[in-house]
């Protein structure tokens, strides 16, 4: 039999055959560890291949996709035989546009060969529109991906803003053309807007009978206008039994065209269903925000006007977590978050009825520290931390020793003042506003619980450095256990070196095992707390063979209930 | 794409709430984390499927499904892993046709390298960023051997065809190339986790 060395080139090579595939087969299952032999190797194969096409692709790009030279105008007529295709999304038809770029670069470059700019032809544009959809056409080699993230970028965005008006004049040559009448011009009379729904429920009830049919529904809907949109979510109420994923797509688009309509119908609409639908709610409550934001004094004049809101929510709601998406509830918070920013008095007067957890969500958006003192101190012990976590990590990038008077100021249970003082921390090392020492420094003024410190200590030690492969300092493991024993009390030292090196095995179980033996003999001792505390979260979430090894760890322990602890918490950890 | 669509999106529990995946904010979310994450499954497809363009609709197929699956997405997984589920599915319904396929594995051995193979690409990130220069570092003939193999897709005996000698001596050649490539990446990582 062929050594495994051997066998997986052979697989790699393509060239595997007879006794060697099922050879193989038992050799994987032999062991972990012959697993990850075989997937480093043929990772690595994958790797080579994805370099040399990236490579490829990069200097592709650099030759066409981005080139500032403008893009050459075609003086032909496009040719009668290339159907006509109509898109209305321009999204879609630029993200086809760079998605075709990135695969038929090479034809478009030929078909280009003597311009200033190769260009992609007009039959290629229209055979990958006509070959997918648009959302396919965006995800073609992540064709969307580059143009949501070129536009996003301020080096590129202006190109991709070149690319779109240079597509939109080309428009006629492509064959992309706008539909002759718009969806809602065909709804001219309340028959046709019951046909148009009828012929929607048929779509639902029996799926689409293909691509096209699934995206001209979409594309119509998106088309429609708000007042249109309106008529057919009034005509869908009266008929009452279509589809709710019918209901929800108008309702979706409704609520951003024209959210007054949406929230008012759509309020009704969940309200009266025999049954709860969650997708209604949250729209309907996305809607009430959209509508607080556009016009806040009709909004909260009709939000007023509601005897009872608690009624809003049907009694048929499942008691599965679902009332979080109560109506009642999503409209009380999407005022009181509108409030918080607007009117923080009317806000505090609104807490009595409201959910702790509902509050502490709006908090969590505010960044005025003395405002979210004010509503962090109503709120019970449980909720102090949601409302609080947001602020302080984006608070502590600016001004770490700010944060931590006023988290030392704020009257909250001390876990959770804990749970703030490690995120500041870590927010603020993130930024790098403060290194080890500074964390040093603070660490002895700071008011920090016994049991928060190892903790707070060991997340800055992780995280200290630059981002890149902070945790990974394989080379700094000693000045960085030192630190760690320098700033701790020694009967919490060793534990919580052995919590550190333990959970950098997540990146490299041999690595992180080194690192340990290397502590093992810097101090000339195996300390049972220092190997319980590695072994125990070197087996936390890990694989079976990280369990077996945490386990032949701690069999170095000195018997007793400390070493049966060890054992009892890894072996918990197996899956 | 039919296939996908006959398949998948015509089931109830897909079709229910289509307009979800159009919704823009998640769509966006989705293009990030897909064009972070598409090498990896991309490479993984590719490891396992022969025919390049079966993978590449597969790689497709997979990528929406995922989109009109995001809303289930739970965002403290992996999403590596997510997406290499939704992969592994579809490479599992190529099983019985070995022509497009290079599956060895059974279902057991496939959740098993699935599962690796997240665990890796994490690891492998440094791996994929110093290949580039590595390649760069062959030696011209060595350099030609690697591009006609993993960028042309030429098997070994097409290579002899090209620049003499037997299939097995260019085997032997890539085989050597890998181990090359490999001892020049380890060195360029253990330099760059010496680098302060």
């Amino acid at each position: 039999m062929k050594d495994s060395d051997q066998i997986i080139d052979d697989y790699l090579d393509g060239v595997l055959a007879g006794n060697d595939e099922a050879n193989l087969l038992k050799w994987l299952k032999e062991s972990d560890s012959n697993m990850e032999r075989f997937t480093e190797a043929v990772m690595f194969e994958q790797n080579i291949r994805a370099a040399l096409h990236a490579k490829e692709r990069t200097e592709k790009a650099a030759r066409v996709a981005w080139s500032l030279e403008p893009l050459p105008q075609r003086a032909e007529t496009p040719s009668s035989s290339i159907p006509v295709i109509p898109r209305r999304n321009w999204l879609g038809r630029v993200a086809t546009w760079l998605g075709a770029l990135a695969l038929f670069g090479k034809k478009a470059h030929a078909a280009g060969a003597g311009s200033p700019a190769p260009i992609i032809t007009q039959t290629t544009a229209t055979i990958i529109m006509s070959k997918t959809t648009v959302t396919a056409a965006i995800l073609i080699v992540g064709g969307g991906s580059a143009f949501f993230i070129h536009q996003g970028n301020k080096d590129t965005a202006g190109r991709v803003e070149q690319l779109q008006s240079e597509v939109e004049a080309l428009q006629p040559e492509v064959l992309i053309e706008e539909s002759p009448a718009s969806a809602s011009a065909a709804l001219t009379s309340s028959r046709t807007v019951k046909a148009t729904l009828e012929d929607w429920r048929r779509l639902h009830e029996l799926g689409p009978k293909n691509n096209e049919e699934a995206m001209a529904y979409m594309e119509d809907l998106d088309a429609m206008d708000g007042a249109t949109l309106k008529e057919l979510l009034l005509e869908a109420e009266l008929i009452g039994d279509l589809p709710t994923k019918l209901i929800f797509d108008i309702l979706l688009r409704l609520a951003k065209k024209s959210p007054e309509d949406a929230t008012i119908i759509g309020t009704r609409l969940v309200t009266n269903a025999p049954k709860f639908n969650q997708k209604w709610a949250e729209y309907v409550g996305k809607a009430f925000e959209n509508w607080l934001a556009e016009d806040p004094a009709a909004a909260n004049g009709w939000y007023l006007s509601m005897d009872d809101p608690g009624e809003l929510t049907p009694k048929s709601i499942p008691s599965d977590g679902s009332d979080r998406w109560a109506l009642d509830r999503l409209l009380a918070g999407a005022r009181f978050s509108h409030l918080l920013d607007s009117d923080p008095a009317e806000a505090e007067a609104m807490i009595g009825e409201m959910r702790a957890e509902d509050v502490a969500i709006g908090v969590s958006s505010l960044r005025d520290t003395a405002l979210i003192a004010r509503f962090v101190r109503q709120l019970p012990p449980s909720q102090q931390l949601m409302a609080t976590t947001t602020p302080v990590t984006i608070l502590a990038r600016e001004d770490i020793d700010g944060v931590v008077a006023w988290i030392s100021s704020m009257e909250i249970a001390p876990s959770a003042r804990d749970t703030l003082f490690i995120q500041a921390v870590e927010s603020a090392q993130q930024e790098a506003k403060l290194d080890l020492a500074g964390v040093s420094k603070l660490a002895k003024s700071l008011p920090i619980t016994d049991d928060g410190l190892p903790y707070m200590l060991i997340r800055a030690v992780t995280v200290a450095g630059d981002r890149a492969g902070a945790y990974r300092k394989w080379s700094e493991m000693a000045d960085r256990t030192s630190w760690l024993r320098q700033n701790l009390p020694p009967e919490q030292a060793e534990a919580s070196v052995g919590r550190y090196l333990g959970s950098l095995t997540i990146y490299d179980v041999e690595k992180g095992l080194n690192a340990y033996e290397n502590e093992v003999a810097r101090s000339g001792t195996r300390d049972p707390n220092l190997t319980a505390a590695f072994a125990q979260e070197l087996s936390t979430g890990r694989n079976e063979a990280s369990i077996r090894e945490a386990l032949k760890l701690i069999e170095t322990m000195p018997e007793g209930a400390q070493r049966d602890n060890a054992r009892k918490v890894i072996e918990g950890n197996r899956r | 794409m039919s296939y996908f669509l006959k398949n998948c999106c015509a089931s109830v529990s897909i079709w229910k709430y289509p307009s979800d995946i159009f919704d823009q904010n998640d769509q966006e979310r989705f293009m990030r984390l897909w064009t972070a994450h598409q090498p990896s499954v991309a490479n993984y497809v590719h490891a396992l499927v022969r025919d390049r363009g079966t993978a590449e609709d597969l790689l497709q197929e997979t990528a929406l499904m995922m989109l009109r699956r995001f809303t289930e997405y739970d965002e403290r997984r992996s999403f590596v892993a997510w997406a290499l589920g939704f992969a592994r599915f579809k490479i599992m319904s190529l099983r019985r046709d070995s022509a497009r396929s290079i599956l060895v594995f059974d279902d057991e051995a496939m959740e098993q390298f699935t599962e690796s193979w997240a665990e890796k690409s994490v690891e492998t990130s440094a791996q994929r960023s110093a290949l580039e220069g590595c390649i760069e570092k062959l030696a011209e003939h060595a350099r030609r051997v690697v591009s006609m193999r993993y960028f042309e897709d030429l098997n070994a005996e097409e290579i002899a065809g090209r620049i003499g000698g037997s299939g097995a001596a260019v085997r032997v050649k890539i085989q050597r190339i890998r181990a090359q490539l490999r001892n020049c990446i380890e060195r360029e990582t253990r330099l760059e986790n010496q680098r302060p």
